[in-house]
């Protein structure tokens, strides 16, 4: 059996794992023989790193159940885990984004969740600033914009804290934010600052770039769209788990369909098994919203390629079809979200995305 | 002379000294860039013009200046304050940047930037267009005060000398040994005579552009120069091309494995001067296995020049180097058999990576990689051939339970716990149809022993329901049947599922408020992934599949345990049997299974030894008395 000492040098271990099964069977030993022993904090840590370990292998419920195990083990042992109290709260900013994408996870239960949350930061004495960007969040989805902006105003307001992110990746969520008010005017403003701040660094904020993409076509900046796209792209790894949305909306949204077609079939594979039904309808409504360009391009025999998934064999699949599966896979779980909602701001959202045009033709793609 | 415009030139220097440049041995880069591109638009006109920069260190000038000759075009008076003017207008880096597209640009940025070394700079220059006596003066402080006279003393030849007389401080960035590794480290492939003093930091230009020399003295001198400027000797070299960004190079393969997480450190020349030794996106993410050198004229630098800007020309040369490094390895494999092996040795992770994608790569893997079995070590090829189905465990805990007693009964299992095994093998029918790939759960080996006869198994009936019994405080089940080897008293299995379902169970019996009905609601529907109906899973329930203790009805221990009366004795042996196969295993032992291995250990020997002291009770030596 593994000393203590190897269990938590596994762990750091884990860190220098690509995604995937090995990962998590890694994590999972860590947790086996940690609860064998009663170490409850290595347990703690190990669960902790395994939250997105499993929320990207699209297993949401035991992302959630092993963040909870946390929860419980710092309630029981509220001093042998002081020193985890901060990674415990910052990962609570991870595990309230999953109950808001499962349509089958009732209202009141969303709402509960924020205020266990701010009961929580409140008793170890952390602000409320994540909490209101959990609620910020949470209107968006429901389509309250007024809501929405409220709960965004006094998160903007509230100083940073020990569970905030570092400065530049809080102005990045701040973008992030705008754009989903439909601000571009502002997230374009204070995205440029971002970026003349480090403009150098080829690696820098894929994040903010990806934001920045929309707001650039709203606002007609075509060639920093173009700039962004092409700056945050090949920043994206293979062991993505789901679609880059931003990337195959640009593509539709300026011409650029065959380049569409192309990060498109890179991550096809991802829309077997999302990670949550929330994430699998923005991606079908993605893929959608190019195929239908491409259709209407002339292109609807165009084919992709498709890994065999349970039952279904390797093969290809036209554009025409993969546009009828995504549009109803996009439309059935709005519908879903649309019914625990009691509106139609989701599926409202869907179609705006699959109904939209064009914002410019050809973009041509060159760096200078 | 005084002009009648001035140009505040503080901005740019202030820019220039404190936000462009990641350290200030980039000034040396400048004034060879500077001096290089002179030389260069010389030659333009006049092919046989001399291409000399001479750099002369303080230990050479004597009076504590650098002083930089070049044998350049120069400038003339109306050009200086051309390029005073464009770089005046420039306070933005990207304006910076832009700038840099102009000759005159270049060199007023260039020049701007020896102020991160220098408090006074001063340029003496004869342009190839003026006549003789022209030569003039243009003398800049670092608090943007410059001016512009004839020179004193006119210079013989056309050309510029660049004066810089250093900051307090910072007289180490200007002394000779300084200036030397830095020149040889930004200027070695200028194709240009550039000297320190009388010390040469140029040669023969980039190593791996002379391609008329035999391949193996080539690649020796490749290897050589792989040692001397990475600092290791690679594997093998592969030529890099791609044509529309006038790029050419070589990848060496690193003799080492190397983390697949980080990126590797490629060193980029631009036009042959060195843009930067750490470009991380040259190659495909899966290309983690070479470093590169590279040297292009058309991939655009970021302003600071320490990088490459990221567009849509770099990720067409990425995407092209990828290609060549992946039919690198299909040649090689197809070549040199060995050289192959010895390759996937090392660098089985970043060929793994490129398989999860590339159905060739797939199957090379399939064909080379020699996997861990059951049976030996074996190619998924080979187990497909000899035993059709590749039957595979997805962790190395669930394989260590299972490999000694399915290798008993001659099952061949695949340990996939190593990074992406289990996701290559899950994508094997994609290059082979007829492929029949199965995940093996621990205690799906169960169902392939030997279930017993019905009056066995009624025979055991009673010793069973006691078993369990003794089992039940301990979460586990316990089952009988018949399987080799018949040394092996009992095995414990327990699937990857059932362990999932336990900490599901626990954290719905510990949830509070809302988190309950959160929990429910994420069991069902897509991204729920509660994958019932495979490992004998329970679909829709929640009750978790316990681990299993199986006894072997062919092990004589245990048939004489299933045939005793006595309840106590039957409590210590099951335990003892439980601990046993928990250790053989390598599962952890909870304190629980801890106290009942040791309890039962213990009372064991306790009666070992008290029966050894009372002999009449003694079965076995009864003749010993009588010998």
């Amino acid at each position: 059996m593994p000393t203590e000492a190897e269990l938590w040098a596994l762990l750091t271990e884990v860190d220098g794992l690509p995604r995937g099964s090995a990962q998590v069977s890694a994590l999972e030993r860590v947790i086996r023989h940690a609860d064998a022993r009663g170490l409850v904090g290595l347990g703690v840590r190990a669960r902790l790193r395994a939250v997105t370990a499993y929320l990207v292998t699209s297993q949401a419920n035991q992302a959630l159940a092993a963040f909870l195990w946390c929860l419980h083990a710092h309630d029981e042992h509220p001093e042998e885990l002081a020193h985890e109290v901060r990674v415990l709260m910052r990962a609570f900013t991870t595990a309230v984004t999953v109950p808001r994408e499962f349509p089958g996870v009732p209202l009141p239960a969303l709402r509960e969740v924020s205020a266990e949350m701010e009961r929580r930061y409140r008793e170890v004495g952390y602000g409320p600033r994540e909490v209101y960007e959990t609620r910020f969040q949470d209107a968006l989805h429901l389509g309250d914009v007024a809501e929405a902006r409220t709960w965004f105003t006094r998160w903007r307001s509230e100083p940073l804290d020990e569970v905030s992110d570092c400065w530049e990746c809080e102005t990045t969520d701040e973008v992030d934010h705008l754009v989903g008010l439909g601000d571009h005017e502002d997230a374009a403003g204070l995205g440029d600052l971002l970026l003349a701040r480090g403009i150098d660094c080829p690696a820098a904020p894929k994040r903010l770039l990806e934001s920045l993409i929309a707001a650039y076509l709203e606002l007609g900046r075509f060639d920093d769209a173009a700039m962004a796209h092409l700056r945050s792209y090949p920043q994206i790894l293979d062991a993505l788990s789901m679609i880059p949305v931003e990337h195959v909306s640009f593509c539709a949204l300026t011409g650029n369909e065959g380049r569409g077609l192309e990060i498109v079939q890179r991550f096809l594979h991802t829309l077997d098994a999302p990670p949550a039904p929330g994430i699998a309808m923005g991606d079908a409504a993605a893929v959608a919203q190019l195929l239908r360009r491409v259709v209407a391009r002339g292109g609807s025999r165009v084919t992709l390629h498709r890994r065999a998934w349970r039952d279904r064999p390797a093969g290809p699949v036209t554009a025409e079809d993969l546009l009828a599966e995504t549009t109803d896979t996009a439309r059935a779980i709005a519908a879903a979200f649309d019914a625990r909602n009691g509106s139609t701001a989701v599926s409202g959202r869907v179609e705006r995305i699959l109904d939209r045009e064009p914002c410019t033709d050809g973009l041509r793609l060159t760096g200078g | 002379m005084s002009r009648t415009f001035r140009v505040d030139l503080r901005g740019v220097v202030d820019l220039l000294s404190h936000h462009l440049y990641a350290s200030p041995r980039v000034y040396v880069r400048e004034l060879l860039q500077n001096g290089f591109d002179a030389i260069t638009a010389r030659r333009a006109a006049e092919p046989d013009a001399p291409a000399r920069i001479r750099i002369d260190p303080p230990e050479v000038t004597g009076d504590g200046t650098l002083q930089v000759h070049d044998t350049g075009i120069g400038l003339t008076e109306d050009q200086v304050h051309d390029l005073l003017a464009t770089i005046g207008r420039s306070s933005k880096r990207d304006e910076l940047g832009f700038a840099r597209g102009e000759f005159l640009g270049q060199f007023g940025i260039g020049l701007l930037s020896c102020f991160l070394v220098a408090d006074e700079i001063q340029v003496d220059t004869l342009a190839a267009a003026g006549g003789p006596g022209d030569t003039i003066r243009w003398t800049g402080h670092a608090d943007g005060r410059y001016d512009l006279r004839p020179a004193p003393v006119a210079r013989r030849e056309v050309g510029t000398t660049v004066t810089l007389t250093p900051r307090r401080g910072a007289e180490h960035w200007l002394s000779g040994s300084t200036v030397t590794t830095l020149a040889r480290r930004y200027g070695s492939l200028l194709p240009a005579d550039i000297r320190v003093g009388a010390v040469p930091v140029t040669g023969d230009g980039p190593p791996w552009l002379d391609r008329r020399r035999p391949s193996a003295d080539r690649r020796r001198d490749l290897c050589r120069y792989a040692e001397d400027a990475l600092g290791f000797r690679p594997m093998d070299v592969v030529d890099l091309h791609v044509a529309e960004a006038g790029l050419t190079g070589a990848a060496f393969v690193l003799p080492n494995p190397v983390n697949p997480v980080r990126h590797g450190d490629h060193r980029v020349y631009l036009k042959r001067m060195l843009l930067t030794e750490r470009a991380d996106r040259l190659v495909p993410d899966w290309a983690f296995f070479v470093r590169c050198v590279v040297d292009c004229t058309e991939l655009r630098p970021t302003a600071s020049r320490e990088a490459l800007y990221e567009d849509e020309l770099l990720e067409a040369a990425r995407a092209v180097i990828g290609d060549q490094l992946r039919g690198w390895i299909v040649r090689l494999a197809g070549t040199d058999p060995a050289r192959f092996d010895a390759f996937l040795g090392v660098h089985h992770l970043g060929v793994k990576a490129l398989a999860l994608h590339d159905d060739e790569l797939l199957r090379l893997v399939d064909r080379w990689w020699p996997m861990e079995t059951t049976v030996g070590s074996l190619t998924l090829a080979d187990v497909r051939t000899r035993y059709r189905v590749v039957r595979y465990t997805r962790s190395r805990d669930e394989y260590r339970q299972i490999a000694s007693v399915a290798a008993a009964q001659g099952l061949p299992v695949v340990n996939a716990g190593y990074v992406y095994d289990a996701e290559l093998i899950e994508r094997l029918p994609a290059i082979d149809p007829s492929a029949v790939v199965e995940q093996l759960e621990p205690t799906e080996l169960a169902t392939r022993f030997d279930v017993l006869d019905v009056d066995a198994e009624l025979a055991v009936r009673p010793f069973l329901t006691e078993a369990q019994r003794v089992l039940d405080p301990l979460g586990c089940r316990v089952v009988i049947r018949a399987f080799a080897p018949a040394a092996l008293p009992a095995i414990y299995l327990v699937d990857r599922q059932a362990l999932l379902d336990a900490q599901l169970l626990t954290a719905r019996e510990q949830a509070t408020g809302p988190w309950g009905s959160v929990l429910d609601a994420l069991g069902d529907g897509p991204g729920g992934c509660r994958s019932g109906g495979e490992g004998g899973g329970h679909p829709g329930d929640w009750l978790p599949v316990r681990p299993q203790l199986v006894l072997n009805h062919r092990n004589p221990l245990v048939r004489e345990l299933t045939g005793l009366a006595e309840g106590e004795l039957v409590r210590l042996g099951v335990e003892a049997l439980y601990g046993q196969a928990l250790l053989l295993g390598h599962h952890p032992l909870r304190p629980t299974d801890s106290a009942v291995l040791n309890g039962s250990f213990l009372d064991l020997l306790t009666r070992a030894v008290s029966s050894a002291r009372s002999p009449g009770r003694e079965v076995g030596t009864g003749g010993e008395g009588e010998a």
